[in-house]
């Protein structure tokens, strides 16, 4: 009889299985816990017209009502969220000074509600929608970080059903300068964005009109907000800073000069001549021609300027000669390196949502039609960008061609005790441009507000640089309004760039506001 | 020893559970302990009862089976209670462990009734075989359409799939025993190296699993199918030398293909097996099931993935010590007292007890293996038998714990000892009466 052997087998085969079945309970409970993270689950989104019935259930939920009616099926997820998020305390967002920006605050009755103390800081903060689960701005991007799930300490505790608090996020934001920002713009859309020059830290992001992010689980408020039209509550939720794509006007001059400049294919010393000026209904302008089309510039009167008052004047005429004498490839390469462009975007991370640039529909056609690559020179052509694209050519040129990466968390506080540093704070991006190229650049800006276009910017006691833009839209509606440029005193500098949607001429709406923002920003 | 270890921690459980739903309904008041502590006491009442019978009989021989099964029991029935409260605890003691353990007590205290079983093995393994084959075509058919349980006038229904397996276990036992030799005698040598025996010697055997196989199928229980196939393998790998086993199987294994294949054309392949299939591929697929190219309207994930996604997420959220008794959410999982107990049991105690628990049931295993390979070598039915238990615990365990984990694909059976059910815990008792019955052949032993 081998009864006995067989015995020894069945029971070793067996135990193996069973030690199969432990394997699997460590599998679900140690490499498949993400299966319990939360993802988002958007109000807004809810109200445009998604079926999502999960996301309905937790915002019944979190607004008192039943968690019986989220026990029907099939919700599995939504259920296990809500019970782990229930538990979770969320850090909370600072401003520069410790002002709050976001916090949890607890309820008679033991539950909780998110609070959003300053609507200024909406856009950029973002919300938590119906189940605590941050769905735009950082509130989304640093969720993982504010539920404190991106911890080892955390996760292990959670093994052991310790209660789970959120790391705090300290923003580089100047809450007054975000105020000013918001005051600069009333009444319009726009974005504002105020970057340390130096380091490339985000001292205001200003988007507007915003939504008020502690009204946002009130379904009737979002519905009214998104009925809406008209200027005063056009895309509230939009973070314009960097979402919103606009066509960069003159402002993408700087981009072409830096190309033109750090190639070699012109130098401070090229002159532009401008033949004869036409005769047109408001005077006389001058145009250049290329394969049959025609760029007017009616920005100057001059016949003949050399490169730096061609810039300063913002010369259509000489700029469309840049692009259509500028091989493709060069056009395409500095964009890329200044972090335009789906390939430049992938270069420069951002800490909240945000949009890559087009340089045009098809980027390839613009090595073989000139006239696209003269008029894309000058910021028309296909161009949309965000504020923030135009922001780093600024930080480019004051840096000596390097790029500081712009940064809105100074540091995350753990609930341990101590800090660590912001995950983009102390990035740089090196070799733009020859340092040369950017000091001429800095140069020739500083004279646009000198004795060019750009004469509003100019702020007594500090040194100030830019460019104007006048962004044409086409058809009847009026031109965005651009300012991008930079203040100087002593060792402190500012990024400045200003946006008003439909505002008319840079020159004289965009530039007075940077003049402003700037004397607060590095004034006396 | 350990039965009394056993006791105070199932009366400590359920004190545990009716201290945290106190807590959560904010009330403070000791008025309601007794009654709360009504059905742990009655439990281990009877278990002890049961312990001091036997050593009332003198039992000798095995002194860790029947510890290691209450430990299991209290460990189900806290859970029980903790999701069904004391009628469902109740219900578990009065439909299942007090039948269970008059029926296991009667042969663990009159040892010699197993030879009786052993005499009349033929009659009483066909009168088994009988009752499937009246469920299949009698039974009460639930909301699933499957028929699984069998109402004879005013008893409580009984679910008859456990009784086919222990039928088909009795019949191998007994074939073995009885033709084993003869069979492995007569069998001609083929190529050398297989041995085939007279195909008369199959037809009884064959005859007799394909009958109940098919009576399974048709009561829809293919988790009991699985299970029986496991059984037959295992028997005859115990009971036949390796070369009659290996033509065995090597002639079964193409059969089973033949059949299979046979079956698969001429017969579309139960939706049920098609759907669980999917669902155990990926539980969360929005993918719409399709069954013989009619769609449902129905997703996997809100339809056959929903049970082990719920199970998974409890699995998944319990950590490693459990979020603690009556602190979970076991409520969110379908059928969380009976077929996903286990699922339950990590959500609230955790992987240490859950894995401790299939560490019980190794313990378990390897005891009755002990006593099948320490009795003496004619008693073949016996040790063939307690093999048989063995493995039918161990399957019912691994198919069940393994669909919950979704690591083999999902079929309804329950965990002996552990889940709520009644028949199924009468069964499973009775199994334990018969090895504590021939635990008693051995000698006294300290362990």
């Amino acid at each position: 009889m081998i009864l006995e052997k067989r015995a020894w087998w069945i029971g070793n085969i067996f135990c193996l299985f069973l030690l199969l079945l432990s394997l699997r309970i460590v599998y679900w409970q140690l490499v498949r816990r993400d299966l319990l993270n939360p993802q988002g689950l958007d109000p807004v989104a809810l109200a445009v017209g998604g079926n999502d019935q999960g996301s309905q259930d937790a915002l019944d939920f979190l607004k008192g009502g039943q968690v019986e009616a989220l026990a029907a099926p099939p919700q599995p997820f939504t259920q296990r969220a809500i019970a782990l998020l229930v538990e979770i305390t969320r850090g909370s967002i600072y401003a520069r000074d410790n002002q709050v920006l976001a916090a949890d605050q607890l309820l008679a009755g033991g539950e909780k509600q998110r609070i959003y103390p300053d609507p200024a800081f909406a856009n950029l903060v973002g919300y938590v929608s119906g189940i605590r689960i941050g769905v735009a701005g950082l509130e989304s991007s640093f969720n993982q970080t504010l539920l404190g799930l991106d911890r080892l300490d955390a996760q292990l505790g959670q093994l052991v059903h310790q209660p789970v608090v959120g790391s705090d996020l300290i923003l580089t934001i100047d809450p007054v300068l975000q105020h000013a920002a918001e005051e600069e713009l009333a009444g319009r859309a726009g974005a504002v964005l105020v970057l340390d020059g130096r380091t490339g830290a985000v001292l205001a992001m200003m988007s507007t009109p915003h939504f008020d992010p502690s009204r946002v689980l009130d379904q009737n408020y979002v519905n009214s907000l998104l009925a809406c039209g008209g200027a005063e509550c056009r895309a509230p939720f939009l973070n314009r800073p960097t979402q919103a794509l606009y066509p960069p006007g003159s402002t993408w001059k700087t981009v072409s000069l830096i190309a033109a400049l750090d190639s070699g294919q012109v130098s401070p010393e090229t002159e532009f001549d401008f033949g004869q000026p036409v005769q047109g209904p408001n005077g006389n302008y001058y145009v250049y021609e290329v394969d049959g089309g025609v760029i007017p510039d009616p920005n100057h009167t001059e016949s003949k300027l050399n490169l730096e008052m061609a810039y300063a004047r913002s010369a259509n005429a000489a700029f469309a000669r840049i692009g259509d004498e500028m091989p493709a490839e060069t056009m395409l390469d500095y964009a890329t390196r200044l972090g335009f462009g789906p390939e430049g975007y992938a270069r420069f991370p951002v800490e909240i949502e945000s949009s890559p640039s087009q340089l045009a529909r098809n980027p390839g056609e613009l090595s073989s039609n000139n006239l696209l690559r003269a008029t894309t020179a000058i910021g028309q052509g296909e161009l949309l960008v965000s504020p923030m694209d135009m922001a780093r050519v600024i930080l480019a040129v004051l840096n000596d061609g390097r790029i500081p990466v712009p940064y809105l968390v100074d540091s995350l506080r753990l609930p341990t005790g101590g800090s660590t540093r912001g995950p983009l704070r102390g990035r740089v991006v090196r070799g733009v441009m020859k340092p040369e190229t950017a000091r001429l650049v800095k140069q020739m800006m500083i004279t646009v507000v000198e004795s060019g276009s750009g004469g509003q910017a100019a702020v007594p006691g500090l040194t100030v640089g830019g460019k104007t833009g006048t962004a044409q839209l086409g058809g009847s509606d009026a031109p965005h309004a651009w300012f991008i440029g930079f203040a100087e005193r002593e060792k402190k500098s500012a990024a400045i760039v200003v946006v008003v949607e439909n505002g008319g001429q840079g020159s004289q709406v965009a530039a007075p506001i940077f003049a402003r923002l700037a004397q607060m920003a590095v004034g006396e | 020893m350990l039965l009394g270890a056993a006791g105070i921690m199932l009366v400590l459980g359920f004190g545990l559970v009716w201290g945290a739903q106190q807590v959560q309904a904010g009330e403070g008041s000791l008025a309601g302990l007794p009654v709360a502590l009504f059905s742990a006491l009655a439990a281990v009442g009877l278990w002890i009862a049961f312990h001091l019978a036997l050593r009332w009989r003198g039992m000798r021989g095995e002194q860790v089976f029947l510890p290691v099964i209450v430990l299991i029991f209290s460990l189900g029935l806290i859970v029980i209670f903790r999701l069904r409260g004391e009628a469902g605890a109740w219900q578990q003691i009065t439909r299942g462990l007090l039948p269970g353990l008059l029926i296991g007590g009667a042969f663990a205290l009159r040892p010699g009734w197993v030879d009786w079983m052993r005499q009349r093995a033929v009659p009483i393994s066909i009168l088994g075989l009988m009752l499937a084959l009246a469920t299949a075509a009698f039974g009460v058919q639930d909301e699933s359409g499957a028929r699984l349980s069998l109402k004879l006038g005013p008893l409580p229904a009984i679910q008859t799939s456990e009784w086919i397996k222990l039928a088909l276990l009795i019949f191998l036992a007994w074939f073995v025993d009885r033709e084993g030799e003869v069979v492995e005698g007569r069998a001609r040598v083929f190529l050398g190296r297989l041995r085939i025996p007279p195909v008369r010697y199959f037809i009884p055997g064959a005859l007799f699993v394909g009958v109940a196989t098919l009576a399974l199928v048709a009561m829809s229980d293919y988790g009991a199918v699985l299970i029986l196939g496991t059984l037959f393998v295992a028997m005859l790998y115990a009971g036949f030398q390796t070369r009659l086993f290996g033509t065995i199987a090597v002639i079964g294994l193409a059969l089973a293909v033949l059949v299979g294949v046979a079956l698969a054309l001429t017969w579309d392949v139960p939706a049920v097996i098609q759907t669980r299939f999917l669902a155990f591929l990926n539980p969360w697929s929005t993918a719409e099931v399709v069954i013989d190219g009619r769609p449902t309207g129905l997703t996997i994930s809100e339809g056959p993935g929903y049970q082990i996604q719920q199970a998974v997420y409890a699995a998944a959220s319990g950590g490693l010590t459990g979020t603690g008794l009556g602190y979970g959410h076991p409520e969110f999982i379908p059928l969380a007292a009976s077929d996903f107990i286990f699922a339950a049991l990590l959500e609230e105690m955790g992987a240490i007890v859950g894995i401790a628990l299939l560490a019980l049931y190794a313990i378990l295993l390897l005891r009755i293996l002990r006593i099948a390979v320490l009795l003496p070598r004619e008693q073949v039915f016996e040790r063939l038998l307690l093999v048989g238990i063995g493995v039918h615990f161990f399957t019912q365990v691994f198919v069940m714990v393994g669909g919950t984990l979704n690591l083999i694909p999902l079929t309804g059976v329950t965990i002996p000892f552990l889940s709520l059910g009644g028949s199924a815990l009468l069964t499973n008792l009775f199994e334990a009466g018969l090895v504590l019955a021939l635990a008693q052949r051995l000698e006294a032993s300290p362990l």
